[in-house]
């Protein structure tokens, strides 16, 4: 045997060949857009419609409608009450996976491949023929009223929701997608019906099924339970209203929670829409601030400073411009001086300390080579579809991703940070004792604004 | 569904499990050593899930930190430490495995020389944020410390919550941490498991070469003690909450027990989804309660079952209390209906079936194959744990509701907002957890 050579790490082989999953594409009379994804890795089928909308289509003094709406989706639809419906759908090992993100509503089941018909059935009455009755809406509407209430104790959720409104302000994106309490009391069961017919349509829809089933009859079992869905006479979202630009403001916001034993820490600004041409620069130019755990933030925060358990820093790419954040919670004595490092590290890459061409490498690396390992599950297949789907993405963007993110070059970096990320620009919001936080920032010679955590 | 697999013990009794599938070309090693709080001291709380941080810092050979090397071969990287356990993972491109094994082998064999004072204070402050971020700063956050140190009496290796007491972590030195290192961390204590796109022969022949020669150390003593409750415990912990909530705990046999199958049976039953029982009765049907969950939560030596519910504003958590204890009453009487029992058998099929979508990960197959490895002996385990949900019946649901919920003490934790005892079961005592 060869005895271990320890004075190196040992060097990696180059990268086995992936073939990403083929999806074919279909679409229905109605205008579905459906797009079959066969996938064996185990007996399981995936289905996942992504209905353009979501929280930025909320009418203005019904935030939350969206979500409202969707939460009912499985409380009674077609033949089926709510009770009835779970238990078709324990039946088959599932559940209805409903999300509502900024641009659309997606809802998902996953099951064993033998079910996939049936799935597909529970799918299309929650989508097309959901009931919407006067005490589910009463019933959930209770429940999303003690959701919010129970949020007002949680220091993460007061940060995403104070920070979110700081940059957005009146933007479709400003506002929580679960809304506030006095729009879910005002929210009628008449505009969640009208809401549904608007929005709900095959026409701003994209249907995926992937996992352990053939295309076609994939497509034959879509053909049976959606195609005789067709757009209401009502439909006609048009996303007119999140064409309004949000304005960033760049100062230190701070919530004051009393005697809180750590701060949490929101600072981003208004940043890239997902189709920016500057994508992959800026997961590149991510990964090096703090996409990952070795990177300058966590490096400095965590393993130097010992003032977090962790930090990060992201994009939320979005169909419109979608924010940039650094997110962390750390201890309540080193607040103003981790704000202070995180503004540091982020106008140091832009100014004395601009990203190397070593780190650069090593971000390709990180990033490019693990990339196959979203594609394991149907489930992860699926979603990935999903994404394509909602953003318009080209149905090669798989196979294209490493190489356009190897083609990033180094000079390409601090213009395209710069393009989405102004150091000046940025917004901070801060969870914490104020008796404790607000000297520290006073010692600095920064202007903290208090903000209440207000619900509208 | 199975996972089918290869294992070979090295001489210095490490254990070697690989599973090859080749769906990604993603290779998954899992390292497990089995050690955990339970194996820790009172006045040492915190201590395993320290020495996990410890374990990312650098080894003789890679002093400076683990994450960086893995991160750009395109690897994730984590580990968890729990009660009985802590393991180690990587995912990362199969031709990389060997960098994966490189590094496990160093810090299994080689840590001590490169844990310093330094890194040892730095990783402490981090446990302790993260104390704090997920204990203390966290709605009903300190629950689980109240409800282990009412069901468990001083010195029970199980009283602590793995986190660990701030003043314990604050007396550790790094003297202990390499007392620790010697004691739980060598292959005699380990167990590998490696799945993803590999050739078992050649993956073998790998561990082989990097682990084969590290010294296998002392026997390690796994603590066994059960307890029970005497009496009924009622305590009232006063937190930041907007609404109060009633956590209920009993003790119920250990993991892989056929009981242990029967009470996560009877939590399905209780509270998943709006056919469940609890939840019809406290949230759909009447509007008691925002929120219910029943759980079985398996441990190596004994497990908890757990039903928490949260009241709606202003109810007093007594009237979700009578109805929580009028359904386990009548599900001890009766069982559940054969509907019932076949809604809950189908989702644990179903559940069986989605684990084996991963190759690592948490939960993922090679971790799973750890487990049953570490906890019965044997990889191929899954077909015995699965057949015990087949087996059951809503007699044996029954029978073990009785035994384990109605007929045994339990405890009551009222969580309620500063000032508002009023809302906690009558006679609770006021707690103060550390």
């Amino acid at each position: 045997m060869i005895a271990v050579d320890r004075s190196r790490l040992p060097v990696s082989g180059p990268p086995r060949p992936f073939l990403f999953p083929s999806i074919t594409r279909h679409a229905l009379a109605s205008g579905l857009d459906v797009r079959m994804v066969p996938h064996h890795a185990a007996p399981v089928v995936a289905v996942a419609a992504v209905v353009r909308g979501g929280s930025s289509a909320d009418p203005a003094a019904r935030a939350g409608l969206a979500a409202f709406t969707a939460d009912l989706l499985d409380d009674g639809a077609g033949d089926l009450d709510g009770p009835g419906l779970a238990d078709v759908f324990a039946r088959i090992g599932a559940e209805a996976d409903i999300e509502v993100w900024p641009d659309a509503t997606v809802v998902s089941i996953t099951t064993m491949a033998r079910y996939a018909e049936r799935a597909l059935q529970l799918l299309a009455d929650l989508l097309v023929r959901p009931r919407f009755a006067a005490a589910d809406v009463e019933r959930v509407r209770g429940l999303r009223l003690d959701r919010l209430r129970q949020m007002r104790a949680q220091a993460s959720t007061l940060a995403d929701r104070a920070f979110t409104r700081a940059i957005y302000g009146r933007h479709p994106y400003g506002h929580p997608g679960i809304g506030h309490p006095a729009s879910v009391r005002a929210t009628t069961g008449d505009e969640i019906r009208a809401f549904h017919r608007a929005t709900c349509s095959p026409l701003a829809a994209s249907l995926v099924v992937a996992g352990a089933i053939a295309p076609d009859r994939a497509l034959m079992l879509v053909e049976q339970t959606l195609g005789a869905w067709r757009p209401s006479a009502a439909a006609g979202f048009a996303p007119e209203a999140v064409q309004a630009e949000p304005a960033s403001r760049g100062c230190v916001l701070l919530v004051p929670r009393a005697g809180a034993p750590q701060s949490e820490l929101r600072i981003g600004q208004v940043s890239a829409p997902r189709l920016t041409p500057d994508y992959h620069a800026l997961l590149l130019w991510n990964a090096v601030l703090g996409g990952q755990f070795v990177s300058r933030l966590n490096l400095n925060l965590r393993q130097a400073k010992g003032y977090t358990y962790g930090v990060r820093s992201g994009f939320d790419f979005r169909r419109l411009r979608g924010p940039f954040s650094v997110h962390t919670s750390v201890q309540t004595t080193a607040t103003a001086d981790a704000v202070s490092e995180v503004l540091r590290e982020i106008s140091d890459l832009g100014g004395p300390r601009p990203v190397t061409a070593a780190e650069l490498a090593r971000a390709k690396a990180a990033v490019g080579l693990g990339y196959p390992r979203g594609f394991e599950t149907a489930q992860q297949v699926a979603r990935a579809v999903a994404q394509l789907a909602l953003h318009d993405l080209d149905a090669d963007h798989f196979e294209q991703f490493t190489s356009r993110l190897n083609a990033v070059a180094l000079d390409d970096l601090p213009a395209a940070a710069n393009r989405h990320v102004q150091p000046q620009a940025l917004t901070a919001v801060v969870v914490g004792d104020p008796d404790v936080v607000g000297p520290q920032f006073a010692a600095r010679g920064v202007t903290v604004e208090l903000v209440a955590d207000d619900e509208e | 569904m199975d996972i089918p697999y290869q294992r070979h013990t090295l001489s210095n009794g490490l254990d070697v499990i690989v599973h090859e599938d080749r769906h990604i070309p993603m290779a998954a090693v899992s390292v497990w050593y089995h050690v955990g709080s339970r194996h820790e001291q009172p006045g040492r709380t915190g201590f395993a899930h320290l020495f996990e941080h410890l374990m990312f810092k650098g080894s003789a050979h890679h002093p400076n930190g683990y994450f960086e090397a893995l991160q750009e071969a395109g690897g994730l990287v984590n580990g968890s430490t729990n009660t009985d356990r802590t393991n180690y993972w990587e995912v990362l491109p199969s031709q990389s495995l060997e960098l994966a094994l490189w590094m496990e082998s160093d810090r299994m064999g080689h840590l001590l020389p490169a844990l310093s004072e330094e890194k040892f204070t730095t990783e402490r402050e981090v446990v302790l944020n993260e104390r704090r971020q997920n204990y203390e700063n966290r709605p009903y956050g300190l629950s689980s410390i109240a409800l282990g140190e009412a069901l468990f009496p001083e010195g029970h290796p199980y009283r602590w919550v793995t986190i660990g007491a701030p003043a314990d972590l604050v007396a550790a030195s790094v003297d202990d941490a390499r007392a620790f290192f010697r004691t739980f961390y060598h292959p005699g204590n380990a167990s590998i498991a490696i799945a993803g796109d590999v050739e078992a022969a050649e993956a073998i022949g790998l561990v082989e070469r990097y682990f084969g020669d590290l010294p296998t150390g002392p026997t390690v003593m796994h603590p066994r003690r059960t307890t029970r409750l005497s009496a009924e415990a009622r305590l009232l912990l006063e937190d930041r909450v907007e609404l109060p909530r009633l956590s209920l705990a009993w003790h119920t046999p250990e993991m892989f027990h056929d009981d242990d199958a029967a009470m996560d049976i009877a939590a399905d039953v209780l509270s998943n989804g709006k056919t469940s029982r609890l939840y019809r009765s406290l949230v759909y049907d009447a509007r008691l309660a925002a929120d219910v969950s029943a759980m079985q939560a398996s441990r190596e030596m004994s497990s908890v079952f757990h039903v928490v519910a949260t009241a709606v504003p202003g109810m007093a958590l007594s009237a979700l209390d009578d109805v929580i204890m009028g359904e386990l009453e009548r599900l001890a009487d009766s069982g559940p209906t054969s509907e019932e029992l076949e809604r809950a058998t189908a989702r644990a099929e179903a559940q069986f079936v989605y684990r084996v979508q991963t190759i690592g990960g948490f939960g993922g197959k090679s971790d799973q194959l750890n487990a049953y490895n570490v906890f019965t002996g044997s990889p191929g385990y899954m077909a015995a744990d699965r057949d015990r949900y087949t087996r059951a019946t809503a007699r044996s649901v029954a029978d073990a509701a009785r035994r384990w919920l109605r007929e045994a003490p339990r405890v009551a934790l009222s969580v309620v907002p500063r000032g508002r005892h009023d809302l906690a079961l009558l006679e609770s005592q006021q707690v103060f957890p550390q």
